[in-house]
């Protein structure tokens, strides 16, 4: 089946403890090997005030995933998130790309991780900026 | 509300100035009204085809709590 690059927004709730959060980290890496993906990049946006309270939370933890994957996974993985992760309180997966190559590609795999860490970085500069602003 | 056409605002997607992304908080908040609301595309000045975007885009902004869905004054 053709892969695809998806990105995964997700928000915890604000206390939780390291070892919750690595938790959360490799069931989420784990999910995404075993139905043939892999995650690119895994980055934490940090804690923010929300816009409306979720589950009585008016703060939240933010991170971002981008994933390649074939096209049966995201719902799977949202479905894990759900009845597994229950510290996730909002979640939403979006396809960036379609049919891209394959993960044993190394070289065009290395590009597409980069390509992924590049991006998710000018949206955490985008974010600290405006917190040092305000 | 018969009023003389201002010239035309270009749209600020259309030239690759700024991309549409439900990321960016600032930029989907600046696309919607003091109550929260999306801003028509005859105040705006977006074209047709970005402005479905951009509304797609706010939402998913909104789910995200990144932007209210609705502000009290």
């Amino acid at each position: 089946m053709a892969l695809n690059e998806y990105e995964l927004v997700l928000i915890t709730r604000p206390e939780l403890g390291e070892d919750v959060i690595q938790n959360i980290k490799s069931s989420i890496t784990d999910f995404v090997k075993e139905n043939n993906g892999e995650v690119l990049v895994f980055d934490t946006w940090g804690q923010r005030r929300l816009a409306y309270p979720i589950q009585k939370n008016k703060y939240g933890n933010y991170y971002l995933v981008d994933f390649v994957s074939d096209g049966d996974t995201p719902a799977l993985l949202e479905r894990h998130i759900k009845l597994r992760l229950g510290n996730i309180i909002r979640y939403i997966t979006v396809k960036i790309e379609d049919d891209v190559e394959d993960i044993s590609n190394t070289e065009l795999f290395e590009a597409r991780k980069e390509a992924a860490a590049k991006r998710s970085q000018k949206i955490i500069d985008r974010i600290n900026a405006a917190l040092t602003v305000a | 509300m018969k009023r003389r056409m201002k010239r035309r605002k270009a749209c600020p997607f259309s030239s690759g100035e700024k991309v549409i992304d439900y990321k960016d908080a600032k930029l989907m908040k600046s696309f919607t009204t003091e109550r929260g609301k999306i801003i028509p595309r005859r105040i705006s000045g977006v074209s047709a085809k970005k402005q479905r975007e951009l509304a797609i885009a706010i939402k998913r902004a909104r789910h995200i709590a990144l932007i209210p869905y609705l502000k009290m004054d």
